[in-house]
């Protein structure tokens, strides 16, 4: 009895004295670097004029997109959840040394193993598109873009400005704002990824912008025709989702 | 039963076999770790509210429609506290002649802003922007001021006493005057449990001035009303409502809502909105955002204000230059002037004269008497 007593209260004062926030050797981190670039050149924000289809050129403020559900995919077919939502914006991304470092999203928390892919929803998910900022503490991805409007999260947010004369002055307004739960995919980019203990992974994903707006010289946005939807053109809107969808490479 | 103690006194401790010993040496190494990693730990003592007797902590009452308010870990509210920064917020010994407290451009009728296009400081000094509203400034988690410069509340109190165009004063000659005040040494200790009168610092002040300013929460106006079902627009107000929140095809879109988000009605961010002429971005008379983050896409960049209570805090932007609500919107009905980082959600508007009455008489149902009139938030040398 008296052995188990001293087991018991050694144990119990050893988790006690090394039980930190800030331990944990096992647990294994995932780095996702976002870059992003319209046709071959490095997106950034307002300073650079991007050759467009049919002669019109743009340059852009803003370039934002959510991603819902990330997740790891086990051998077994399972997922590992790495992060419910994020936001990835390119809006700060101001000069080609910024748009080369990209946008990091760091997550942890992750046993080491071998994984076979990874899932990414393009978006917000309808569980969390049905919440609203109230809903949480800043700073928070969810905290902002919300359109209570339509009571829902604007997905995808493209602003910016249209030559669409080519003498090189750029008045033409450009927002596209996307968002709706019928919208909302998931993506899966199946590739082997080793987790090693100790050994914190980076994955890059690219998204040219550009193949966003246009599929070619005979179907894209046209900036003479059309400079702003706001969810409300379902040709125009769901243009631009799959579109994005289709853009995110995992390098 | 026999007591452990009773069992293992210190004469048999000498007794035990090495598995006990061992045991014990580790109950005893262990004990060590714990009592030293709890003693790692900050000491709170040395912090006010930290000493012998504790303020009473406050539960902010926070508008379920709200996002959540941050509040730092730093400065807990308590009712000392609050009272404390609502005395301090209405007094003017923290200005270099006793002339100019918070409340000078912060009053409560305007939703705590000043009616002015420039706020005048001591000896009438004139400052170069205009005051902005203080409703629900505890949500403010992108920055203070116009140009976003301070980063908390408890940053942005220290700054008008030492500027030349507001209180023009001296922190250390305030804490003097505070340490030596008849009643304020009281007043901190109750609220923040100094031990001594020199312990009232600049940094007390602001804290507690934060405090008070974290209370200041509009959400009982019409709007909030409507939301909760307790009250019904008008015709022309759920036009306007429509027009602003671009909600309805048929009716024109206003581009309102994407900076101007409910429900605090400002997404606290910072856009250039065209209302300055410039033939470059160097060329912003003041230069706001970008004087702050160097950077020269945010030049002539300002907070998006808030849209609560906005009928009460006329003039309009950060330099006062549109006297009414017809004004703005005949500035955003032009689409503003181009500049490269104007923000292309200013655009130009098709409205007609009835969309105009429609949108601003949405835009009074954000006019919220309550707030306004709170004796809590009332100037308490009044009393």
């Amino acid at each position: 009895m008296k052995k188990i007593f001293f087991l018991a209260a050694s144990a119990v004062l050893l988790l006690a004295a090394t039980c930190r926030d800030d331990e944990g050797s096992s647990i294994e981190s995932i780095e996702m670097n976002f870059k992003s670039s319209f046709g071959n050149a490095p997106l950034v924000m307002y300073e650079s004029a991007y050759p467009y289809e049919a002669g019109m050129a743009v340059k852009l403020q803003l370039f934002q997109f959510y991603l819902s559900n990330i997740s790891l995919q086990r051998e077994d077919n399972s997922f590992v959840l790495l992060k419910d939502v994020a936001l990835i914006s390119f809006k700060d991304i101001l000069t080609p040394a910024a748009a080369a470092e990209g946008i990091t999203l760091n997550t942890e928390g992750l046993a080491a193993g071998h994984y076979k892919g990874i899932r990414m929803g393009i978006g917000v998910a309808p569980n969390l598109n049905s919440t609203n900022p109230a809903n949480y503490t800043p700073p928070h991805p969810l905290d902002d873009n919300y359109w209570s409007a339509a009571t829902g999260y604007v997905f995808i947010k493209i602003e910016g400005n249209a030559d669409t004369t080519g003498n090189g002055q750029f008045p033409a307004k450009l927002t596209f704002h996307t968002g709706a739960n019928d919208i909302y995919k998931e993506k899966t980019f199946q590739k082997h990824i080793e987790l090693k203990e100790g050994e914190p992974l980076q994955l890059n994903f690219s998204m040219d912008l550009k193949k966003v707006l246009s599929k070619g010289p005979d179907n894209f946005l046209d900036f003479r025709q059309i400079t702003q939807d706001h969810s409300n053109n379902p040709a125009v809107y769901t243009f631009i989702a799959d579109n994005l969808f289709d853009a995110l490479v995992l390098e | 039963m026999r007591s452990f103690w009773n069992n293992t006194g210190i004469s048999k401790a000498f007794k035990l076999n090495l598995f006990e010993a061992c045991s014990l040496l580790l109950l005893f190494f262990c004990g060590g770790l714990f009592m030293v990693s709890a003693t790692c730990k900050s000491d709170d003592s040395d912090k006010p509210g930290g000493g012998h007797s504790s303020p009473t902590p406050y539960t902010l009452k926070q508008p379920a429609h709200f996002v959540k308010m941050l509040l730092p870990a730093d400065n807990p509210l308590t009712e000392e506290g609050i009272a404390l920064g609502r005395q301090l917020f209405y007094d003017p010994l923290l200005s270099m002649n006793g002339s100019v407290s918070c409340a000078t451009c912060h009053l409560p009728q305007n939703a705590f802003s000043d009616g002015l296009a420039f706020s005048v400081g001591v000896n009438g000094q004139e400052g170069p922007r205009s005051s902005m509203s203080l409703a629900n400034v505890g949500y403010y988690y992108k920055g203070l001021f116009w140009d976003g410069r301070s980063k908390s509340l408890e940053d942005q109190a220290l700054v008008p006493v030492r500027e030349p165009h507001e209180m023009n004063s001296d922190w250390s000659l305030v804490e003097l005057k505070l340490r030596t005040h008849p009643k304020y040494p009281d007043l901190f200790q109750k609220a923040f449990s100094i031990r001594d009168h020199k312990e009232i610092t600049r940094f007390l002040v602001a804290k507690a001035i934060a405090q008070f300013e974290r209370t200041l929460i509009s959400a009982n106006a019409k709007y909030d009303q409507v939301l909760e079902g307790k009250a019904s627009y008008t015709e022309s107000e759920e036009r306007g409502r429509k027009i602003f929140f671009d909600a309805s095809d048929e009716l024109p879109k206003s581009e309102c809502g994407h900076c101007h988000i409910d429900p605090l009605f400002t997404n606290l961010d910072f856009f250039n909105n065209g209302i300055q002429q410039v033939n470059s971005l160097e060329g912003f008379p003041d230069k706001g955002r970008g004087k702050v983050t160097k950077i020269i896409y945010d030049n002539g960049k300002f907070r998006v204000p808030t849209l609560r209570n906005i009928e009460l805090t006329a003039p309009y932007m950060h330099d006062g230059r549109f006297n009414t609500l017809e004004e703005v919107l005949d500035h955003y009905i032009s689409g503003g002037h181009l500049a490269d980082n104007l923000n292309p959600n200013v655009r130009q508007l098709n409205f007609s004269e009835r969309d105009k009455t429609d949108l601003i008489a949405f835009l009074k149902t954000l006019t919220d008497t309550n707030f306004v009139h709170n004796p809590a938030f009332a100037n308490p040398f009044n009393e």
